[in-house]
């Protein structure tokens, strides 16, 4: 692991979702920080920058789509943190509009735990 | 059956026989990222097809295949045989499902429980397979940790393809996420390239340099001393992505059009010629408009012949999926070594050659193949190999059928044709190795005592030659004892064009296809012989039985000169001359079915339109010849 602890921004509406990925993500040796929806996510970005995000699709109030969208807008560095997106579709559509807003890589829920862990680890540019 | 269904039919063909051979090449090579993402895909396709149908249960049927496969795209599961060999039955219920929408025009009745049944396999091999990996890691093709790198840097490839509001967001987060990848991988050097490129993509209007570092980068990662076997899927070309799908009939009306633009271009040149004769002024001019016309038309009929030009891939491709069931059923391991499928031929011959491909490489596997004892008792490997072949050579395809097997066994071919009384044993002792050969082509002839399961169903080789030659090919065999056997067919590039000879019997033109003319030559009378009632005469050594094309047509007695002229000719086996009054044109032609009155001529192959309007009786030669000598 790099100096300090790489940090990540889990945005997903769904508790135990939330929970799951703080479990895995910490056992890595990561820092997880937890936003309900697009709007927190971007609030809490704006006040701490992450070094990766874990973004949900479907979530109220901001959905990941508009959060990415906007995300990408803002200015440098803050507009250039890697994003998972994570949805319960895999259809060819979903995966473009995901892209389109700026979602680095998409993964189908549920996500295994080396999945998980190696992908943020890529992410942040640190060693498994 | 509407619109949507037809069109589903068409490309879920499609999708299901390329799925099959992206499955049987992630068999071969489970590393092989290309295939998986192709089979991937296909399913998905054919998910989104029956979505759009409202075919509910073959999309369960497909979700659950694309499932699987997803989870070998994240390296959740390994390639086994037993996951290759599930997918592939799930594609062969999209068949027979398929089968029946085209048989009735609607949706299968019943096909939830057979969706069911394939879902509840699935669901099995994922059971075991979840026992499987807690105890051992995949074995074989590539780790997950770089198949998830590799699928993450491609997705970053594909980010920077898009433009619009956020694009400098995009552009430096996808640098981001790929430097990032390498560092994670142990290669900041790497890394550090890919931020220049984000730095340089940034300052200036060029956009495109991150991906291009990416890419280099990840080939760099290929050349590595420990090579990731992955290639990006950028370089593999979508075959669809160029190409137009045009309906069969509109082509087909397109050939029919050209074809009659080349009747009346030949009537035009008749024109031509007959202004030539006379003292008209414009003569020269009609001769040279004529010419380019002709040049024109030549180039008009060879463009929309290529319409109807296919790759041998869609017919070579199914014997992947064949020769590994055969291999199975008769417990014979055999390797399919497929070479040529690029080659192109005619939609016709493309579409007709898969069933008497099919009945060469049952023989090769059922008759040529030995059993591994046998094979080891003579020193050869324990895996057999047959070589699917095909080539271009100037107008015609090759295709070969090649086994490594026993070969010919061709005292045991004089005592069947015995047995089966197509020789008696003093002509089967006289014969040439050459001429025994042919006598497997003979109808009623089947080495195998007992029917197989495989090949023995009365169909022999008599039948595929039929089969060949109705496309205007012609079959070879070649055979080594007890190193293998070749059975080539040599078949016309094009079905559409015959080149022919033109001849004048009994006041009749007559056409002789060109591919069975040997040569033409001219004999005094008294060099040709009788032998009873028939003729024959001797050309270099060799008695050729002569006949006279018009009186065995039954049409007007020949013209007597001096000299006979002699068309000498073979075809499928037979061959002898035939006496014409004179030899005519060259030509290309068109060859339809005789039809109406013409039909009910015996040995006419097919008739073409004339310049001057007439018809040109195109002769089957080797009818002909049959007809003399019954």
């Amino acid at each position: 692991m790099a100096d300090r602890k790489m940090r990540i921004l889990v945005v997903d509406d769904a508790n135990l979702i939330r929970l799951y990925y703080r479990r895995i993500l910490e056992e890595a040796g990561f820092e997880v920080e937890e936003a309900l929806n697009g709007i927190e996510g971007l609030e809490r970005l704006l006040v701490s920058p992450a070094d990766a995000l874990i973004v949900d699709i479907n979530m109220p109030q901001m959905d990941g789509v508009t959060f990415l969208s906007a995300l990408r807008r803002q200015a440098l560095p803050l507009s250039s943190i890697p994003a998972l997106v994570t949805s319960t579709e895999s259809s060819a559509g979903d995966i473009a509009t995901a892209r389109a807003a700026g979602a680095n890589f998409y993964c189908v829920k549920p996500i295994g735990r080396e999945d998980l862990a190696g992908a943020m680890a890529m992410f942040c540019g640190v060693r498994a | 059956m509407n619109e949507f269904l037809e069109q589903f039919l068409v490309e879920a063909r499609e999708l299901v026989e390329q799925a099959v051979a992206d499955l049987l090449a992630l068999e071969r090579e489970p590393g092989d990222r290309a295939s998986l993402d192709g089979s991937f895909r296909a399913f998905h396709t054919l998910k989104g097809g029956a979505g759009i149908v409202d075919f509910a249960a073959m999309g369960r049927a497909m979700h659950a295949a694309e499932d699987v496969l997803s989870m070998v795209r994240r390296g959740d599961r390994a390639v086994t045989a037993a996951l290759i060999g599930d997918c592939l039955a799930c594609l062969d219920q999209v068949v027979q499902w398929l089968d029946s929408i085209e048989e009735s025009g609607e949706l299968p009745s019943g096909a939830d429980a057979a969706a069911g049944r394939l879902a509840v396999r699935f669901a099995a091999g994922e059971a075991a397979i979840e026992v499987a990996k807690t105890e051992a890691p995949a074995v074989g093709g590539e780790t997950p940790a770089s198949a998830t790198a590799s699928a993450i840097l491609r997705e970053q490839i594909a980010l920077l393809a898009i433009r619009g509001e956020g694009l400098e967001g995009r552009i430096a987060s996808a640098g981001r996420v790929a430097a990032n990848v390498f560092r994670h991988l142990g290669r900041p050097d790497v890394a550090e390239r890919i931020a220049d490129a984000v730095t340089e993509s940034l300052a200036g209007p060029e956009r495109e340099s991150v991906a291009r570092a990416i890419e280099s980068a990840m080939e760099s990662l290929n050349a590595a001393p420990a090579p990731d076997p992955i290639e990006p899927v950028a370089n593999r070309p979508d075959p669809l992505s160029r190409s137009l799908r045009v309906d069969a009939e509109r082509v087909d009306a397109l050939v029919s059009l050209t074809g009659e633009l080349t009747v009346a271009k030949n009537a035009f040149r008749h024109i031509a010629m007959l202004a030539q004769e006379g003292d008209n002024p414009l003569s020269a001019s009609i001769g040279s408009e004529y010419g380019k016309l002709d040049r024109l038309i030549n180039g008009l009929q060879r463009a929309v012949l290529e319409l109807r030009i296919l790759p041998l891939r869609r017919v070579f491709q199914r014997f992947s999926r064949l020769v590994r069931e055969m291999s199975e059923t008769l417990a014979r391991p055999v390797r399919l070594v497929i070479e040529g499928e690029e080659t192109q031929a005619d939609k016709a011959i493309v579409e007709m050659l898969f069933e008497p491909l099919l009945h060469v490489v049952r023989n090769a596997m059922d008759h040529g193949v030995e059993p591994s004892a046998e094979r080891a008792a003579v020193g050869k490997s324990a895996i057999a190999t047959i070589c699917l072949r095909a080539r271009r050579e100037g107008e015609h395809v090759v295709v070969e059928v090649e086994d490594d097997g026993r070969g010919i066994d061709t005292d045991r071919v004089r005592t069947v044709a015995v047995e089966r009384g197509l020789a008696t044993f003093d002509i089967v002792a006289g014969m040439s190795e050459g001429a025994v050969i042919d006598l497997i082509f003979m109808a009623g002839f089947s080495t195998t005592t007992d029917v197989s399961d495989l090949s023995g169903r009365g169909v022999g080789m008599d039948a595929v030659r039929a089969s060949i030659e109705r496309l205007g090919g012609r079959v070879q065999l070649e055979t080594r004892k007890g190193a293998g056997a070749i059975v080539r067919f040599v078949l016309p590039f094009s079905v559409m064009m015959t080149r022919v000879m033109t001849v004048e019997a009994g006041g009749q033109w007559f056409g002789i296809p060109l591919d069975a003319v040997i040569e033409t030559i001219r004999v005094p009378r008294h060099e040709i012989r009788s032998v009873g009632k028939a003729h024959a005469l001797v050309l270099r050594n060799r008695t050729v039985p002569l006949i006279g094309l018009a009186a065995t047509l039954g049409w007007a007695k020949a013209e007597s000169s001096a000299d006979a002229t002699v068309v000498v000719a073979s075809s499928g086996g037979v061959s002898g001359g035939l006496e014409v009054d004179r030899l005519g044109a060259r030509m290309d032609v068109m060859l339809k079915p005789a039809e109406g009155l013409l039909s009910g001529i015996p040995a006419i192959a097919g008739t073409t339109m004339l310049g001057d309007g007439g018809v040109l009786l195109v002769l089957d030669v080797k009818e002909v010849f049959t007809l003399t000598t019954s």
